[in-house]
């Protein structure tokens, strides 16, 4: 299934589809009222979409259903339930545990529910609660490429996107600034001017966004190894910076984990050497050293094991060349 | 450090304010800071120290306003003088007073639902109605859209985002970040706060309460493995309050 295309329908699915919301509603409140077991028949069905599942929950339950619905659908409906229940001011649902197997079912909420979104203010926030446990919980990091997809498409008509993109970002995976990053090639302006908010970049006099893409990209690779993720919002400012690079380890050339912003595995004591001088360097400083010492790396290594043993003014000064000929 | 038109400020020479009152504080801090508080004339700050009063009058009547809280998908106001977009936020009717709008929540709060960061603009527009008066206030807003920090009027810039600042104030705008919030409960990723006098804060939805009051609200809502406690961020959201004293008639 490519992202946001509708799964495979039931019976159920095509009744809505070809007939409308309030007839899939009608239809089936005929069948529990007429012939119960072959609508619990058509509820049950494994290829059943969550957005017709959840039309139909709130007759479910008036029927008194739910508990003859199947394992997924059970799940399904209890996760509803703590979902919404989770809106209030002063609730505490966010101690609720999650027990039992909800992976499955939250997958196939999402993934065949993504296609239906906008069908309620309440499917739609179960949605983002399901993209955010997915990826923040589960690591589903498959799921990014819907994710990014949906809160495009939200953009362009107006609606509620904030949750989806802290979920987003919640998934502490560049590929997550690599699926947004796509957006800048887009044909549309609002969703170039959505990918500049999202990937930190600027607004005034910006280049086009096929140029910005590229220049993106190339920031990503040179940075993705050293790079880690904020928890900044939109509930908390207007220009969220989702990732930050650490520049220290950029210029150790560590790999630092992205939920964490701590190193893969501890620094050596002659890494630890190197930073006291590295830090009392102006900021100017620190990003050439940094810079200077990842393209070097990569491109010298025997030479770069020289280089970062030298006095910091050396290295400085080395760097500002471009390198010593050896390099 | 204070400095008013280049000339520093020596402790105890600005004695318009009685001691204990909350500017006389705010002062004081300013005075003795190693940061420095530079203002083209002293009406500069007079100003902010104004505004930063009726912030905290603003928020604390916003508390008692009966606002409700809801998530930005269940969003209320009163269509008298709002329309209420499609992604939860508020926009000013066409030709509705700015100021009899912006009045109507802090007097018929229980009309309105929104989340914490739209009422910290909220309580923001209230502050500057009370200083500018309806006619100015008219005039210089006619176009108000509500929600959290998107699109906020150019001349609110500044509370908009956070900055670490050398001081912390009354009337800035602060923010408790909840880094392993729950997914079932987004809108306790963070609370925005209005400092009300350094020890205590207004949060809509939890109400003016202490600093650990609001970390163990917004721990109760973290993840079940949480590692990581709520914190007050280190930064703060401030107008251009040099910008807005220009503005008053």
């Amino acid at each position: 299934m490519t992202p946001m295309e509708p799964a495979a329908s039931s019976p159920l699915d095509a009744v809505r589809r070809t007939r409308g919301a309030e007839a899939c509603r009608q239809y089936f409140r005929a069948l529990q009222n007429s012939r119960k077991p072959y609508a619990l028949l058509q509820i049950n069905d494994p290829h059943l979409t969550f957005g017709t599942f959840f039309l139909l929950l709130p007759g479910i339950r008036a029927g008194g259903d739910e508990a003859a619905l199947s394992e997924r659908n059970r799940t399904a409906a209890r996760l509803c339930r703590v979902i919404l229940g989770g809106k209030k001011a002063n609730g505490t649902a966010g101690r609720t545990s999650l027990t039992g197997p909800v992976l499955g079912t939250l997958l196939w909420m999402f993934r065949t529910g993504a296609a239906d979104d906008g069908l309620s203010g309440d499917f739609d926030q179960i949605l983002d609660v399901s993209a955010s446990i997915l990826l923040k919980k589960y690591r589903r990091s498959e799921l990014i490429p819907t994710v990014a997809q949906l809160i495009f498409r939200r953009n362009r008509k107006g609606a509620y996107l904030h949750d989806l993109v802290w979920a987003l970002f919640q998934s502490r995976d560049p590929r997550a600034l690599r699926s947004v990053a796509g957006y800048l090639r887009s044909p549309h302006p609002e969703d170039v001017r959505l990918a500049r908010v999202l990937l930190h970049l600027p607004a005034e006099n910006p280049p086009s966004g096929r140029r910005q893409y590229a220049s993106y990209l190339n920031w990503l690779d040179e940075n993705s190894s050293s790079l880690y993720f904020t928890g900044e919002n939109f509930n908390e400012t207007s220009r969220p910076g989702v990732c930050s690079v650490n520049i220290a380890a950029k210029y150790l050339c560590r790999r630092v984990r992205p939920d964490s912003n701590s190193p893969l595995t501890p620094l050596t004591e002659a890494e630890r050497g190197c930073l006291p001088d590295f830090k009392k360097a102006g900021e100017k400083e620190q990003a050439l050293l940094s810079s200077f010492s990842q393209k070097v790396r990569k491109k010298n290594p025997l030479y770069w094991n020289r280089w970062i043993r030298y006095p910091i003014r050396r290295q400085i000064a080395v760097a500002k060349n471009g390198g010593e000929g050896s390099v | 450090m204070i400095r008013i038109d280049g000339k520093t400020i020596q402790p105890g020479e600005i004695t318009e304010y009685p001691p204990g009152s909350g500017e006389n504080a705010i002062i004081s801090v300013m005075e003795e800071s190693r940061a420095e508080y530079s203002y083209n004339t002293a009406g500069q700050l007079k100003f902010e120290l104004l505004l930063r009063a009726e912030t905290v009058a603003a928020a604390q009547e916003l508390n008692r306003s009966g606002l409700n809280f809801a998530v930005f998908r269940d969003t209320t106001c009163n269509p008298v003088y709002w329309n209420r977009t499609p992604d939860g936020g508020f926009r000013l009717k066409d030709g509705v007073s700015p100021s009899k709008a912006i009045r109507d929540i802090f007097q018929n709060g229980s009309s309105y639902g929104t989340e914490c960061a739209t009422a910290m603009v909220i309580v923001f527009y209230g502050a500057l109605l009370h200083l500018y008066g309806k006619k100015r206030f008219d005039e210089l807003f006619p176009n108000i859209f509500l929600m959290n920090w998107k699109k906020v009027d150019k001349r609110l810039r500044g509370i908009d985002w956070m900055e670490k600042r050398a001081d912390y104030f009354p009337g800035d705008r602060r923010y408790f970040m909840n880094p392993d919030v729950s997914p079932l409960t987004p809108q306790w990723q963070g609370e925005n706060v209005i400092d009300l006098n350094g020890n205590q804060y207004y949060g809509h939805g939890i109400g003016i309460l202490g600093a650990n009051a609001v970390i163990r609200a917004l721990n109760a809502n973290r993840d079940e493995d949480a590692g990581e406690s709520a914190y007050l961020m280190d930064a703060a959201g401030r107008p251009d309050y040099k910008s807005l004293s220009k503005l008053m008639e």
